[in-house]
């Protein structure tokens, strides 16, 4: 079947995100000046920069028109993307509620959870070892290495 | 101070009780790392590149640089075993390696292996003591034309070099050089791309970016793949790994080669292990009298490859450590561990800093030592710990990063930018954007920038400024010839095919 855009819905969209990473960076550089008295001004080099990003994108798509359609939805069973997204929102989440709920609690959380749903282990399996893992690394990072990691609702305990 | 004097000064550093311990976890952990499938050097050294920045500098770049070596062993197993390479520069070894595992000579597969990684390894530290100090003091005379032109010359022999298409090397490399664009601009201090966030006002960070492109990607691209085979079980205990004199003597000859190929790939940047491991195969193919023997469980076909992996690493050191150019995604990663401490790579580094980088010269001997021992007599232990992680890996690693990410400066933004670039990282990877450029970008950005503005003030905005000054202009002519090469050869192997 002939497509009805020349080149394949994946790589349009890739080159789409490019083309909107260049126009960010005009926009964050739109206020700087573009040359210093004497030199170059901190807006050119990432301008240049921005430029041939553009160039390249058209460059990219012109060359996708040989290229097959990449599909995250039809090469991959559904489910795997599932619990890739699903472990990308738990790392998302676990950032998010960190510095509030604190790291411990956090991390065995997302443990049991990742055990439990992704990885498809036992409840027994996925309770001890979402809750010793953390803790050991908990311990390195704390105890070994001397970092200081957010008490969040460990603070009760102290 | 001469070179022996060095070395020793480097030893007392070295062999002190603690770099020891951290130089022998960082080749256990390399060789583990080497062996899983799915998370290769470049992510290894990434991930425990914030946990490591407690121990200090020297310890900690003895622990990165273990890893980066122990790595190139550690693929060996997967690769012979499950004729699965754990990372990119093993994939020759399973042409041959898992053949003779076939024929029940896995033991002597594994051996001959580990004794062409403490060669190479060796030869190609000797390499680097030799070949480092004398670029290095040639380099102290460059000045703002001759290093941007260098950068250009790294910029280009990696992206020309890496992935499939020269332009989705460009535009990641482009992507690396505008990341290295945010924050505070290095000479007038006005804010770029910060986009009202303070917390970018410092710039974004090296670190959360590397663990979240090589780490974290990795551990979800793994969800989206088919489990992966099962490993075969065979007799690896130590008295079935130690070849016998005909092994040894077949094997000497591509050992050697590989070594000096190994060490001469790596020392340019772009090229690394996986070049330097299929060049020597390709050369061990050429030069033998039996060359229908290979693909069939030919020792050979393990010997020189595998060498020539652990080779580069010592070759991949030297432009690291005396040009201040990475010529990998690895040696990218360990440069940006350098500036982590506030050392920076370069020529001035043997001067100012001897004591990290012969220290860290001198535990690649040693570390070579423990790497021959350790891969020789605990294999059997190495493949049962392997199969007892492999199940929680991916949470394992997603921990580690998290936490390490986290305590690199205490900010919830850097776990988020890694976030971030993970996603952005398996999208790459999809569309075959190479990563290494991304990496080296941004590491580089920065220093090309300030070269370019420099030159551009000495020479009140004449671009001709990196003609007339002659080893800008051979770097740079340097770098348009590398850029274009694949291309060139590309087109002729097409004219070729035609006739």
């Amino acid at each position: 079947m002939k497509r009805t855009i020349p080149i394949p819905m994946g790589q349009l969209l890739v080159g789409l995100f490019w083309i909107g990473v260049a126009i960010l960076t005009f926009m964050g550089i739109a206020a700087l000046p573009a040359a210093d008295p004497g030199g170059l001004g901190p807006a050119t080099f990432p301008k240049i920069i921005a430029f041939s990003l553009l160039g390249l994108i058209a460059l990219y798509w012109f060359q996708a028109r040989r290229d097959k359609p990449v599909s995250f939805f039809k090469s991959e069973a559904r489910g795997s993307v599932l619990k890739a997204a699903s472990l990308v929102a738990l790392a998302y989440a676990s950032a998010i509620l960190w510095e509030r709920v604190g790291a411990l609690p956090v991390l065995s959380a997302v443990s049991i959870i990742e055990l439990k749903w992704i990885e498809g282990f036992g409840w027994m399996k996925s309770l001890g070892v979402g809750m010793t893992l953390p803790i050991g690394m908990w311990l390195v990072f704390t105890q070994l290495l001397g970092v200081t990691l957010p008490l969040g609702l460990l603070i009760w305990f102290y | 101070m001469d070179t022996f004097q060095a070395l020793l000064m480097g030893f007392q550093t070295a062999l002190t009780p603690a770099n020891l311990f951290v130089c022998m976890v960082g080749i256990l952990i390399g060789t583990l790392v080497g062996a899983l499938p799915g998370i290769g050097p470049t992510g290894a050294v990434a991930i425990l590149l914030p946990a490591s920045y407690q121990l200090g500098p020297a310890a900690a770049l003895i622990l990165l640089a273990g890893i980066y070596y122990g790595t190139q062993y550690g693929g060996t197993v997967t690769s012979v075993l499950m004729n699965v390479p754990g990372e990119s520069s093993s994939v020759v070894t399973t042409f041959d390696g898992h053949q003779m595992a076939k024929q029940g000579r896995a033991g002597i597969a594994l051996g001959i292996a580990a004794i062409g990684s403490f060669v190479g390894g060796t030869l190609s530290v000797i390499g680097l003591m030799v070949l480092g100090p004398m670029l290095a003091d040639y380099a102290l005379a460059f000045g703002p034309p001759e290093y941007f032109a260098l950068m250009v010359l790294a910029l280009s022999l990696i992206t020309a070099f890496t992935g499939k298409s020269l332009t989705r090397g460009l535009i990641s490399t482009v992507f690396g050089l505008l990341i290295g664009c945010v924050g505070d601009d290095v000479i007038s201090g006005d804010p770029r791309l910060t986009f009202g966030i303070s917390g970018l006002l410092d710039g974004i960070q090296f670190l959360p970016v590397a663990v979240g492109l090589f780490g974290v990607s990795e551990m979800i691209e793994s969800l989206l793949e088919k489990e992966g085979p099962k490993i075969i079980k065979a007799d690896v205990g130590w008295r079935r790994v130690l070849p016998d004199w005909s092994d040894l003597r077949q094997s000497t000859g591509p050992i050697l080669r590989g070594s000096v190929l190994g060490f001469l790939v790596g020392v340019l940047p772009g090229a690394g292990a996986t070049i330097a491991s299929f060049l020597s195969y390709g050369l061990e193919q050429k030069v033998s009298k039996h060359p229908e023997r290979f693909g069939h469980g030919a020792i050979e076909g393990v010997a020189g490859p595998e060498t020539a992996n652990n080779a580069s690493t010592g070759g991949a050191f030297v432009p690291m450590l005396s040009l201040g150019i990475p010529g990998s995604g690895t040696t990218a990663v360990l440069l940006g561990g350098f500036l982590m401490f506030g050392l920076h790579p370069g020529p001035a580094l043997f001067k100012e800093a001897p004591d990290v980088v012969w220290g860290l010269i001198a535990s690649m001997y040693i570390g070579n030592v423990a790497l021959a021992v350790i891969n020789i007599g605990f294999i059997p232990l190495m493949v049962l710990i392997m199969d007892r992680i492999s199940p929680y890996l991916r949470l394992l690693v997603v921990i580690l990063a998290v936490m390490g990410v986290y305590s690199f400066r205490n900010t919830v933004l850097d776990v988020v930018v890694m976030l971030t670039f993970a996603v952005i990282g398996l999208f790459m990877k999809k569309y075959e954007f190479p990563l290494a450029p991304v990496v080296l970008g941004l590491i580089l950005g920065d220093r090309a920038e300030i070269s370019l503005r420099q030159s551009m003030t000495i020479s009140q905005n004449d671009m001709s400024i990196f003609l007339t000054h002659p080893i800008a202009a051979v770097l740079l002519i340097a770098a348009v010839v590398s850029f274009f090469l694949p291309v060139i050869s590309k087109a002729l192997g097409r004219m070729r095919s035609v006739e």
